[in-house]
């Protein structure tokens, strides 16, 4: 049975490989600072396909996160277009923009954010339980079991090492088979073993499954785990080390 | 919609700021076993009100001769046909009285007074305040008795007593007058003082051969529930067609809007404690949702829509006004039960006479009263938290998710 779903899951990666999952055109982003406007992106254009392990890097400030936010519809460009999995996102209404979130993208932030009240498994089980599917308990094991966080599925996150919610959070961000993982520094609250641990679980993902995935970080280690490296310098794309 | 999530998340929620939690639950089971009680005080005393209404000779339904009601006189009634007591009988058997009720003036050697004579068959007075009274001498035994049954304060005013002489003046059958001299057989002390002036109480055949007529004047139905059923009404109607039927409503209508506005006190007292909830309530949810601002942000950035954040706090609220109804139901139920079903007010015996009340209250917990509570708080419970799901969601993903 588990033989089967693997060749699958390789069908499924080929079929992705080379499809193009994120576009922005021309995308900026101006947020109005106490009356003064700041320009967060100006004019991104960024292509990613399916299966790349995009890295952004670039200072505070640069636009990383806000580039994150957008293309995950987290928040809305100022001008050009945003299209991900060939859907143009950028003018939908809220309610779309969340069944978006929840059908399409995974999201690992820096802090975790696993709700407290809900164990280890029962937070994988809340984007099935979202989307209204079934067996989410059996898939929800599953995927801990990928993460080898099986064995302290029915821990609440309080009781969880950073290392260990961190690896809950990207179970939960992957359970539904979303077409891309945003990652905004995913490493910034690990210390170095478990974050070279959580990356050789998305170079993994990356490869095996062809996930893809984009990560926003400050952090050396991550950008060498990458295949694609984007630098951003004052809302602008200054640098692209290219595609796989 | 994730419901079974969604209970989940209420759930466990209610546990996560437990003390918090704990002091809002204790507060509206206060609350509601405050309203339960005094909702069942104030049932008591609607329903001890109603009781001494209609068991004094009004009942639930009576039924008069045209102009009767206005002008009381032996001429004003019919006479009751053997078919009529058989279906008064197949549908309320021994329910139903009938009675000759006139004005008569009654003297002794030193006063008079004007009365009703009522005449009875004490069989059919079980339902009436006749089979509660305490007697001094004999009671009425049977339709033909001839001595008078007189109340302890009316023999007091006449300066008489039991065994004496006094004489009955009225108008017979056909409106001449009469008048004739009666023993007094024995005498009643009824609950109020108004019942021993009013009422004098004779055989209703021995009545009826006093004023030469055939006649009753009234047919009194007492049921168990005192509300008014159109369905018994009609079929009073068919019964006595052409003649006139009356609920106890329509002949005592001081003792109707006294009941109406206990009925209203209620409920206003209900809506103070409800509205002093509401903002307690309010105010510790938005504690509570203020606190989780950033938690709810994550869920909608997980995909959750803002109908189902706003679903969830709703429901966080349901859950503990519940908890609290229920809580105050059962210590209000309790609080009532180790009252042992009544209070004694006999320590203001002069003050509940005076307002027509009986020295000992009743309690009563009525059904539909608690499913009323219970409803009207978990509505008002999940209106209350309208004000925190809104300002749970009132943020910007970005505004709500940001440290």
């Amino acid at each position: 049975m588990s033989g089967e779903i693997e060749k699958i899951e390789k069908i499924e990666k080929i079929e992705k490989i080379g499809r193009p999952v994120l576009q922005l055109e021309g995308v900026s982003r101006v947020y109005a600072d106490e009356g003064v406007p700041v320009r967060a992106l100006d004019e991104v254009t960024l292509n990613v396909q399916a299966g790349e392990f995009v890295c952004l890097v670039g200072p505070s400030g640069s636009g990383k996160s806000t580039l994150l936010n957008i293309a995950g519809g987290l928040d809305r460009a100022s001008a050009g277009r945003v299209i991900l999995d060939s859907l143009d996102i950028t003018g939908l209404p809220e309610h779309q923009l969340a069944d978006i979130r929840l059908r399409r993208i995974g999201f690992v932030f820096q802090a975790f954010n696993l709700l407290p009240v809900l164990s280890a498994v029962e937070n994988v089980e809340f984007m099935l339980q979202l989307r209204g599917e079934r067996d989410v308990r059996a898939r929800a094991m599953d995927m801990l079991r990928l993460l080898d966080m099986s064995e302290l599925a029915h821990r609440r996150p309080a009781e969880l090492s950073g290392g260990q919610q961190q690896r809950v959070a990207i179970a939960r961000a992957l359970v539904g088979k979303p077409v891309l993982l945003l990652a905004d520094e995913p490493s910034a609250n690990l210390d170095s073993k478990a974050t070279e641990n959580l990356l050789s679980l998305l170079r993994r993902l990356n490869d095996e499954r062809g996930v893809s995935i984009i990560t926003a970080t400050h952090d050396p280690l991550v950008m060498r785990h990458a295949r694609r490296t984007v630098t951003l310098q004052d809302g602008r794309v200054v640098l692209d080390s290219g595609g796989r | 919609m994730p419901f079974t999530l969604l209970v989940r998340l209420s759930y466990r929620n209610l546990f996560r700021h437990a003390r918090r939690n704990l002091i809002l639950l204790v507060s509206i089971a206060v609350a509601i076993a405050g309203v339960v009680f005094l909702n069942a005080l104030l049932r008591g005393m609607q329903a001890d009100l109603v009781r001494s209404v209609r068991i004094n000779l009004t009942g639930d339904y009576r039924v008069t001769a045209p102009g009767y009601l206005e002008d009381p006189q032996a001429g004003r009634g019919f006479e009751l046909t053997p078919q009529q007591i058989g279906q008064l009988e197949a549908l309320w058997p021994g329910s139903w009285s009938a009675r000759l009720v006139v004005p008569i003036v009654i003297s002794s050697e030193r006063k008079n007074k004007g009365v009703l004579l009522v005449g009875i068959d004490p069989v059919q007075e079980a339902g009436s305040f006749f089979a509660e009274v305490a007697l001094v001498g004999e009671t009425i035994a049977d339709a033909h008795a001839t001595r008078l049954l007189v109340g302890q304060e009316l023999l007091t005013q006449l300066r008489s007593g039991v065994g004496k002489r006094v004489v009955l003046t009225g108008q017979d059958g056909n409106g001449a007058a009469i008048e004739r001299g009666f023993t007094i057989g024995g005498a009643f002390d009824a609950e109020g003082k108004n019942l021993e002036q009013q009422f004098v109480f004779i055989g209703r055949e021995a009545m009826q051969a006093f004023l030469r007529t055939r006649l009753v004047t009234e047919v009194s139905i007492l049921l168990s529930d005192p509300r008014h059923d159109l369905r018994v009404q009609n079929h009073l109607h068919a019964i006595f067609n052409g003649l006139t039927v009356t609920h106890w409503r329509d002949g005592n209508p001081q003792t109707a809007a006294l009941v109406d506005m206990m009925e209203f006190a209620t409920l206003i007292w209900f809506s103070i404690v409800m509205i002093a909830l509401a903002f307690g309530l309010v105010n510790a949810l938005v504690t509570a949702v203020m606190e989780r601002r950033r938690e709810f942000g994550i869920m909608r950035c997980l995909g959750m829509q803002r109908s189902t954040v706003l679903s969830q706090v709703m429901l966080e609220s349901f859950f503990i006004m519940l908890a609290g109804v229920v809580l105050g139901m059962a210590a209000g139920w309790a609080g009532v039960s180790l009252t042992g079903g009544e209070i004694d007010l006999g320590r203001f015996a002069e003050g509940v006479a005076i307002a027509g009340l009986p020295s000992v209250i009743s309690l009563q917990i009525d059904t539909r009263d608690l499913l009323s509570v219970m409803l009207l708080s978990c509505v008002l419970g999940v209106f209350a938290s309208l004000v925190p799901a809104w300002r749970a969601n009132r943020h910007s993903l970005l505004q709500a998710i940001a440290r």
